[in-house]
């Protein structure tokens, strides 16, 4: 694998020696039953890595077929990424679906966005569109979810520790990686002979240590759901909106109170 | 270092601060550990006392004891009074804190949530708190605003009022289901 450094080479093996046995906890475990998506993600990425080890050795590191193959492969990760993050999400915040409802739009919202921005910066004409797209995509995927993460705080909502550690594994590494994405495009990076390798580096040991934490956390069992009766109850069903409806009402009836007494004033 | 690199650095920063508080425990949660003894607890357990603190903030005694020549006790008295009110102020804005995290735990188990009704509460969650510092405020250049510090009692009394009423009907009509599981709901 020509122009790939011993450093890159041991890190790249490593992460996909620690995916290996995520895959294979995974399956020890039988985490795929609640977590297909996320399994899936795994499995993708070291498919990615099996691929590029073959075209990097066939092509050499730093050459047109390896790029376009990397950015092609690279997309799809993405996606799978996303996916997997909605999926842990869904899972965390299961026994509350209002809430998780609140949390789809918002990532919803930030698929637009990201989707919008990929759309303007890909009709650049120079080398740097793609990279301005990719670091779109982090930041805002590291927004949206974060912002989930802060409405679950907000209702005093108790993530389980796998999937913390899962979904934040996902956000420490988007916002690493623009931070990384960033520096690439700096003019003093540039003067440097392999400044490529500084980024590649950077982002692929922010991902070992991401996968190092996935590791550890996916050595324990995920929570399925929640114990005793849950707000899916046909009862509670019954009564959740009439208590709803009533603090509407007390929402309204405060406005109208401060309504008089501006207007009092 | 260009200034993107630091703009962005610093949103990375502050990002991973964000998660890291989001992703710290939160001390009472909303399934299995929720304090329900504050549920039982009336809201308005400060705002009751406004006509006793309306009486210390009025200046009725302090002109009387000026008038008889006690000035010093006057002070005194002025001082502590105000004292007393501000630790009202502060009581009064545990209260609604307490009001608003109840209604943040019925709305945390609700199968369905409103993002409007949401949006309204967090209006008048910012609306309490700006009335609260202008108070506050108010105090430290030495006004006594009593007809505010009424308003925002009244306020903790109505939001408590009704959050007592849905609660109660809320307990009852689970109770009423307990019993007659088969009976449609009313």
């Amino acid at each position: 694998m020509t122009g790939l450094s011993t450093f890159l080479r041991v890190i790249w093996i490593a992460s996909g020696v620690l995916q290996l046995a995520i895959l294979v906890l995974i399956f020890v475990r039988r985490h795929y039953r609640y977590l297909p998506l996320f399994s899936m993600y795994i499995g993708l990425n070291l498919a990615q890595a099996v691929i590029l080890f073959n075209v990097y050795r066939h092509y050499g590191f730093n050459s047109a077929p390896s790029f376009r193959i990397y950015w092609a492969t690279q997309v799809l990760t993405m996606i799978a990424e996303t996916l997997a993050s909605t999926e842990l999400l869904r899972r965390a915040l299961q026994d509350y679906p209002g809430i998780w409802e609140l949390s789809w739009r918002i990532i919803l919202f930030a698929i637009l966005v990201v989707i919008g921005y990929s759309w303007t910066t890909a009709n650049r004409t120079d080398q740097w569109g793609l990279l301005y797209a990719i670091r779109g995509y982090y930041i805002i995927f590291a927004v949206a979810f974060i912002a989930c993460l802060l409405l679950a705080r907000h209702y005093s909502i108790a993530i389980d520790r796998v999937y913390q550690v899962l979904i934040g594994g996902f956000c420490f590494y988007a916002c690493g990686s623009f931070v990384a994405d960033t520096l690439l495009k700096q003019q003093i990076m540039q003067s440097f002979p392999k400044y490529s390798e500084v980024w590649n580096s950077s982002e692929m040991l922010i991902f070992f240590v991401v996968l190092v934490a996935w590791t550890v956390a996916l050595w324990h069992p995920v929570r399925v759901s929640a114990e005793g009766p849950g707000p899916g109850d046909v009862n509670y069903e019954t009564f959740a909106p009439q208590v709803n409806a009533r603090l509407r009402e007390l929402n309204d009836s405060l406005r109208k109170f401060f309504g008089r007494q501006v207007s009092e004033s | 270092m260009t200034s993107t690199l630091i703009v962005f650095s610093s949103a990375a920063v502050l990002l991973l601060a964000a998660l890291i508080w989001a992703l710290r425990a939160p001390r009472r949660l909303s399934r299995g550990n929720f304090d329900l003894n504050a549920l039982e607890q009336p809201g308005r357990q400060h705002a009751t006392y406004l006509s006793l603190i309306r009486r210390a903030a009025s200046s009725d005694d302090l002109a009387f004891l000026s008038k008889r020549g006690y000035g010093k006790l006057q002070s005194r008295l002025h001082r502590e009074r105000r004292k007393v009110v501000l630790l009202y102020l502060d009581r009064l804005r545990c209260d609604f804190e307490r009001l608003t995290k109840m209604a943040r735990a019925v709305a945390a188990v609700s199968p369905s949530v409103g993002v409007r009704q949401e949006l309204e509460r967090a209006q008048l969650s910012f609306e309490f708190v700006t009335r609260y510092y202008a108070i506050r405020l108010a105090f430290g250049w030495g006004f006594v605003p009593m007809a505010q510090l009424s308003q925002l009692s009244q306020m903790v009394s109505q939001l408590s009022i009704q959050m007592e009423t849905s609660m109660r009907e809320f307990g009852e009509r689970a109770a009423m289901a307990v019993r007659t599981p088969a009976s449609p709901l009313d």
